[in-house]
């Protein structure tokens, strides 16, 4: 496959990651409304290609090049052009220039996606592990294949353990060399106090025009989709500031000094005062 | 018979003069696909490279894409399915391209033994190509599996607890086999051909093998051994054994191999799937 073709397809994704209940779909809404930018229901086996494009490269890549011809690099090109025709004819009607790919689970492995996409920026987002621990509980989510509760979203302990070991895995592949200068952490908080200023600085970090600080109700129910894009901070046309401390009606002290304590090292590193 | 089939030779649905897609072959490890890999490759209009390895894994991907996402893709992506298969199937071509031009042949065929676990798949993501499944006698198969295994294992190999999982891997591929053939837009292409046919009657087997595939059967290809491959099975199995002309002598080998214990280990995991397969297990002659 020569590079031309491979490399023609359409410029890298926007990767917008980061624990559950952190504001990732409320982010992806946003960027949606933006002139350049085109974002759609979560696709959850596009990181599945990405590990399974590094697994091959790392298991038989070298017999792949010695024995089939097919350089190294080819199989990342192939990988990440099956990737962008995924996403094209939904930017293409949109009109849109760049796919905003949301995903938890693409916080894990950043750094892989990193590679497929060398062109491509993160914005890591992250909240208060009070109020990520506070909605889990509520969130009801369940193993869709047993049924049965997610095991983090029983008691503001598991879920503050949930949310630690998450943001530091994800911070462990933040640090990739690959991705230096390409990921940026945005604190929930931080976007629906100071959404203007927040968001310039998130257009200066992808290079693009001014972000306006508008959800789309329209826009949520493409995007997330049932019963999801019904969540109070998709449902208006403003971003809903209730939901920012909302956690200190829900949680008692206990539950506080539970998740403070579990998390102390997600207070320390995105800055949260306890 | 001995580990032989009871029906014809070769097997399969319907006869396809078939050009376009490639030929994927699969079978249990240890079943004679390498054996099948190097007759191909003799052909002069056939390139069948070393194991690419890859093909289940990328097809699994389509499968999960399908499976779990199909509906938003279509609705929300606008890509219906035929357009995600052929997105994948792309995605696969890609790898296999490169060898293939470089060959200078028309056709390629691509023998990993997992590729029987990702048929169904391929099917949907290669509708005109033809899908070859090497079956072989289960105890040979696991006899020379548990040779492998034991090279391998410390002082602690478990050769009866190695048979059964080698056993129910076999078995695991049959059940594909089922649903293959039980289903007749998957069967559609779909082939079988059996070691011990393959090695007993060459021509009588590969005549209409290669008139399945779309190709005229070549006699050179039974000189498969003479022909020098520079990097021909460097990592296979069986590469030593297809350095030589045919022989049958595998045939049985578990006789020499397998204890009473192993038998029965292996009865208990494949004997209906055996059966089915029109492979006898009864113990006569041992």
């Amino acid at each position: 496959m020569s590079r031309s073709v491979a490399d023609e397809i359409g410029s890298d994704p926007v990767f917008v990651c980061g624990p559950p209940r952190s504001g990732v779909r409320l982010l992806a809404t946003i960027l949606d409304g933006h002139a350049a930018l085109g974002s759609g229901p979560e696709l959850p086996f596009i990181v599945t290609m990405a590990q399974q494009w590094r697994d091959l490269d790392e298991t038989l890549g070298i017999n792949h090049e010695r024995n089939y011809g097919l350089e190294r690099d080819a199989s990342r090109r192939a990988f990440r052009k099956a990737i962008l025709q995924l996403f094209a004819e939904r930017l293409r009607r949109a009109a849109k220039g760049t796919f905003v790919y949301h995903s938890f689970a693409a916080a894990l492995c950043m750094d892989t996606l990193g590679r497929v996409f060398p062109q491509a920026k993160f914005v890591v987002t992250m909240r208060d592990p009070r109020a990520i621990a506070s909605s889990l509980l509520r969130c009801g989510w369940r193993n869709p294949r047993t049924g049965e509760p997610l095991p983090y979203t029983l008691n503001v302990a598991a879920g503050a353990q949930f949310v630690t070991d998450f943001a530091q895995a994800a911070m462990r592949a933040a640090s990739a060399p690959v991705l230096q200068d390409r990921v940026m952490v945005l604190r929930y908080e931080d976007l629906c106090r100071r959404a203007d200023e927040v968001l310039a600085m998130l257009a200066r970090f992808l290079s693009i025009a001014a972000i306006r600080p508008m959800v789309s109700a329209r826009a949520a129910a493409g995007i997330v989709g049932p019963p999801e894009a019904a969540h109070p901070a998709l449902r208006s046309d403003t971003i809903d500031l209730e939901s920012v401390a909302r956690w200190r009606s829900q949680l008692s002290a206990a539950d506080v000094d539970a998740i403070e304590s579990i998390a102390a090292p997600v207070f320390r590193a995105f800055g949260y005062a306890r | 018979m001995d580990g032989g089939s009871s029906g014809p030779p070769f097997c399969c649905r319907e006869t396809h003069m078939l050009t376009g897609d490639p030929i994927f072959i699969g079978g249990v490890p240890r079943s004679g696909t390498t054996l099948l890999r190097v007759i191909l490759d003799t052909h002069p209009r056939i390139f069948c490279g070393t194991e690419l390895r890859a093909v289940n894994a990328l097809a699994s991907l389509w499968t999960s894409a399908h499976v779990h996402s199909g509906r938003v893709l279509d609705e929300a992506y606008a890509l219906p399915p035929e357009s995600v298969c052929a997105i994948f199937s792309e995605l696969i071509l890609s790898f296999l391209r490169p060898a293939w031009d470089a060959s200078g042949k028309p056709r390629i065929a691509e023998k990993t033994p997992s590729n029987v676990l990702a048929f169904p798949a391929l099917r949907r993501l290669f509708p005109q190509s033809p899908l070859v499944h090497v079956l072989r006698d289960v105890r040979d198969v696991v006899a020379s599996r548990l040779e492998r295994d034991r090279e391998h294992a410390g002082a602690s190999f478990d050769a009866v607890a190695t048979a059964r999982l080698r056993a129910r891997e076999w078995a695991d591929t049959m059940a594909i086999r089922r649903q293959m053939l039980s289903d007749p837009n998957l069967a559609y292409a779909y082939c079988e051909i059996r070691y011990e046919d393959l090695v007993r009657h060459p021509e009588r087997t590969l005549i209409p093998l290669f008139e399945f595939i779309g190709e005229r059967f070549d006699p050179a290809v039974l000189e498969f051994h003479r022909v020098s491959r520079s990097v021909a099975g460097t990592e296979e199995w069986s590469a030593q054994a297809v350095q030589r002309s045919i022989f049958t002598s595998s045939i049985g080998r578990w006789r020499e191999v397998l204890g009473e214990a192993e038998l029965d280990a292996i009865a208990r995991e494949a004997r209906d799937a055996s059966r089915d397969a029109g492979y006898s297990l009864d113990l006569e002659g041992r």
